[in-house]
């Protein structure tokens, strides 16, 4: 089951979802409104981290370690006295462009290996397809880890890392796409009006597949943000000092017993943002299906 | 998992009960963790009484042990074990530094220039493999530990200089001959690196000290190691048989405990957690900001000095970006070691006053050496031609970005954190500090390369005037990598004063002369700005109170001979 699930089909979500409907009758909730809402917030703080928070995410001056969460330090201050809030702020940029990274190496490769394979049938797709079965019997943690050791630590290296292992996703769900749409009188119409493989491909078949394999990379974003702090969190990706939020959870693992705030309150943060995009991922899948 | 979700049609219903439940838990847990926080959780009691014999203690350890090769255990974790499991010629009491016999029935009789030293050895004497003691064995432990062999990567014991040969007199008796004066040898043979080995267990080449071999290494100290599981635990068991222990102790005959668990786990709140709920007995490495909790709860904490080098970083003058002493002099007055120390640390790791700690053979007071004064390290900086600055902050020369590169000391305490202080600190002056990321084993290598780390964070200990040597000589740990043979260095960069000196230091016979070269050595040291000292470095344990006479040796390496548990019969 997923968390979602249980959003929309909260009593309170259907009543107040009676207003707009639309794509064949998908509610949009309150639970969707708030997602939008934490997601918007998360963009406005990886692309403007200044208005939200006055103190410096690499300095913490003369502030004392390990201050409790107060009304000038929200989440408190972390082991070297650094403002923790302005640490997730300011790692906001890392960890969703990371994310977003992540997603589009998955999105693009995935997409062109599933459609030139459900295209293209025969020796192709089942090379290809086997291919991408092989990179699904890898589990993706030891995948990533593999790829961030080759290419060396670093924010980007561990959203590519990541994305690696979201090509199959896309490829099969893309691949599954144009086999249906490659049987379409329209297709076979493009054929026989002189169209070559590579115009049906992108004119026809690509606008026609796109809508699922687009609602499929939304929910990504959320499973990448946790794969890349995962990767943060085993000291694989953004290299200190930068704030980045796996880090900020790691390095605050060690005074779980005595400064609580340092990993609990980024967690949630990390937490509210993964299950919003996974709540928008959703709402998008079922609009467009 | 139990589905603790109501169902759909109660779920309206109990809604607002199920909210107040939902707050009195999280009150309830609140108090709960405050009350836990303030509330002795030991209380048994603290006073010594007669000791007990019998129990297993568990102790644990943030790292596992790498090699029990007796030379190489200055790594904690192997230290903690071989201190227990081995017995030496000689002991040196950890309060007053002075050696007494151990193995030896009396002290080695030096020739005047110390260069050969006489030991008798006791009677009665036996391994753990049943083997016996003899001269024939202690001259082939000490030609191993002072030659070393290529051949098994066995490498020379840093504590041994100048070593020649054995010699077996008689029965009882043999001779360590020098090719040059060994003053310090008659203290290294009391130290757990000259921990005596049975003729089996010193055919083992480097792998088998290793792990996975921990049950053949054979010893003839209060504890011997009956069984290892890989990684994560190695048992020492109480010798029966062991008679022999250092005189001067009050206590003779086997150790009160029956034995010890060292268990492993790198994650730290599970440590401290196991031996605050009880699941464990002690605990070595626990981190300052849990200090009060420890004391709090009523346990036993010990912060025990290792008289050694102070927890320091070393500029590698060899790199370009550090050969010109202003640089360094910068670097120096940019950071604020008492920010360091208050913000990180407690009153147990004292503010480093000279490059050795005030316990320490040879210690030199040099507090006015390192003041903090960014002023300073500016206007340093500006004549040294890093005047201009870069879009970041950063300053540079001729398109080079004044970038230097710190490894993280693992086993040092918080050496992560101090490091992140540090780096915030220079960057205030201009100077980018990157922190070599990665675990022991990188760290260990890429600290080899000049071009990956440039400033190198360390500590090492031994109760010597040695102890210098050890640390900062081209032949030993060489933390400036100033060894004659490095190719990624300028040869003109090489300082062959600090190895001179050193070497002067090391072959000086007369103890109130060694006392004037280790004070040579650790001016020059400090006039060059190559080292700057942060605090002297304890080793914190935290012990249940059931757990009486706990020790160390003097460089604070847990010492459980004598220690023993309350209600254990």
């Amino acid at each position: 089951m997923s968390l979602t699930d249980v959003f929309t089909r909260t009593p309170g979500a259907r009543r107040l979802g009676a207003g707009p409907r639309r794509g064949g009758g998908t509610v949009i909730g309150p639970a969707t409104v708030i997602s939008a809402l934490v997601l918007l917030i998360a963009v406005a703080w990886a692309l403007f981290p200044g208005l939200f928070t006055h103190h410096d995410p690499n300095d913490g001056g003369d502030t004392a370690a390990l201050l409790a969460p107060s009304l000038e330090h929200w989440f408190g201050t972390d082991q070297t006295g650094r403002d923790a809030f302005s640490r997730v702020v300011y790692g906001a940029s890392q960890s969703l462009l990371a994310a977003l990274v992540a997603v589009g190496v998955g999105l693009i490769v995935g997409t062109a290996i599933g459609l030139i394979a459900g295209t293209r049938r025969g020796l192709v797709d089942d090379v290809l397809m086997r291919l991408i079965d092989v990179l699904l019997s890898i589990p993706a943690i030891l995948l990533s880890l593999s790829i961030v050791v080759v290419l060396g630590f670093g924010t980007i290296n561990a959203a590519i890392a990541v994305g690696v292992t979201a090509i199959a996703q896309f490829a099969r769900l893309s691949r599954s796409q144009a086999v249906s749409i490659n049987t379409s009188d329209f297709v076979a119409a493009a054929y026989g009006s002189g169209g070559t493989f590579g115009s049906v491909l992108i004119r026809h078949i690509l606008p026609n597949s796109i809508s699922p394999v687009l609602s499929l990379a939304v929910l990504q974003i959320g499973s990448a943000i946790l794969q890349i702090s995962t990767l943060g969190f085993l000291g694989y990706g953004t290299p200190p000092p930068t704030p980045e939020w796996g880090l900020i959870i790691a390095e605050g693992r060690n005074f779980v017993a005595t400064a609580w705030w340092l990993t609990v309150l980024p967690g949630l943060v990390v937490m509210a943002i993964v299950l919003a995009t996974h709540q928008i991922g959703n709402t998008l899948r079922k609009a467009t299906s | 998992m139990t589905d603790l979700r109501p169902s759909t049609s109660a779920r309206a219903a109990r809604t607002p009960l199920g909210r107040r439940n939902f707050l009195s838990l999280g009150l309830g847990l609140g108090t709960l963790i405050t009350l836990s926080a303030c509330t002795p959780t030991d209380t048994a009691p603290l006073a010594d009484g007669q000791p007990v014999k019998g129990g297993v203690l568990t102790y644990f350890e943030p790292q596992t042990w790498t090699l029990l090769y007796p030379p190489s255990v200055g790594f904690y974790p192997n230290g903690g074990i071989m201190n227990n499991i081995s017995a030496r010629l000689l002991w040196q009491d950890p309060e007053t530094l002075e050696l007494h016999p151990w193995l030896a029935t009396k002290l080695p009789e030096i020739n005047a220039e110390a260069t050969a030293f006489t030991f008798t050895l006791r009677q009665g004497v036996t391994y753990s493999d049943g083997s016996p003691l003899t001269p024939e064995n202690v001259a082939k432990n000490f030609d191993l530990f002072g030659k070393g062999d290529e051949a098994r990567t066995l490498p020379v014991s840093e504590q041994i200089s100048n070593y020649d040969r054995a010699e077996v007199l008689d029965e009882h008796r043999v001779r360590f001959h020098f090719s040059a004066p060994s003053p310090g040898f008659a203290q290294a043979t009391s130290t757990m690196n000259a921990g005596l080995l049975a003729d089996s267990s010193l055919d083992l080449d480097a792998e088998g000290f290793g792990p996975g071999g921990a049950t053949q290494i054979h010893t003839c100290g209060p504890f011997h190691i009956t069984e290892e599981t890989i990684g994560t635990k190695l048992s020492v068991r109480a010798r029966e048989d062991y008679d022999w222990a250092p005189p001067h102790l009050d206590h003779q005959g086997r150790a009160h405990l029956d034995g010890i668990d060292y268990l492993v786990n790198n994650e730290y709140s599970v440590r401290i957690g196991a031996v605050l709920s009880g699941q464990a007995d002690g605990v070595r490495d626990v981190q300052a900001p849990d200090e009060p909790r420890v004391t709090e709860q009523g346990l036993r904490l010990y912060a025990k000095a290792t008289n050694g080098i102070n927890n320091s970083i070393n500029f590698r003058f060899r790199h370009a970006l550090l050969d010109d002493i202003a640089v360094r002099q910068a670097l120096i007055a940019a950071i604020d070691r008492q920010e360091i120390v208050d913000k990180l640390f407690t009153p147990n790791y004292p503010l480093a006053t000279g490059l050795l700690a005030k316990g320490a053979m040879g210690y030199n007071d040099q507090s006015g050496s390192w003041t903090y004064d960014p002023t300073t390290a500016d206007r340093l900086l500006d004549e040294a031609g890093w005047g201009e600055r870069n879009g970041q902050g950063y300053r540079v020369r001729d398109g080079q970005v004044l970038a230097l590169s710190v490894n993280i000391a693992l086993p040092q305490p918080r050496s992560n954190e101090v490091q992140t202080l540090i780096q915030q600190q220079l960057r205030r002056v201009g100077v980018r500090l990157s922190i070599n990321p990665g675990d022991q084993s990188k760290q260990t290598l890429d600290a080899l390369d000049l071009d990956t780390v440039q400033i190198y964070h360390s500590m090492v200990a031994r109760a010597d005037y040695d102890n210098l040597r050890s640390n900062y000589s081209s032949v030993n740990r060489d933390v400036f990598l100033n060894g004659a043979d490095r190719e990624d260095a300028a040869n003109d960069s090489i300082d062959p004063k600090v190895d001179e000196l050193l070497d002067a230091l090391a072959a000086e016979p007369v103890t109130e002369k060694r006392q004037i070269a280790a004070e040579k050595v650790q001016d020059y040291l400090v006039e060059n700005a190559y080292v700057l000292p942060f605090f002297e470095e304890p080793q914190v344990f935290a012990f249940r109170r059931r757990v009486h006479g706990f020790a160390t040796e003097p460089v604070g390496r847990p010492d459980f001979y004598s220690t023993w548990l309350a209600g254990e019969q």
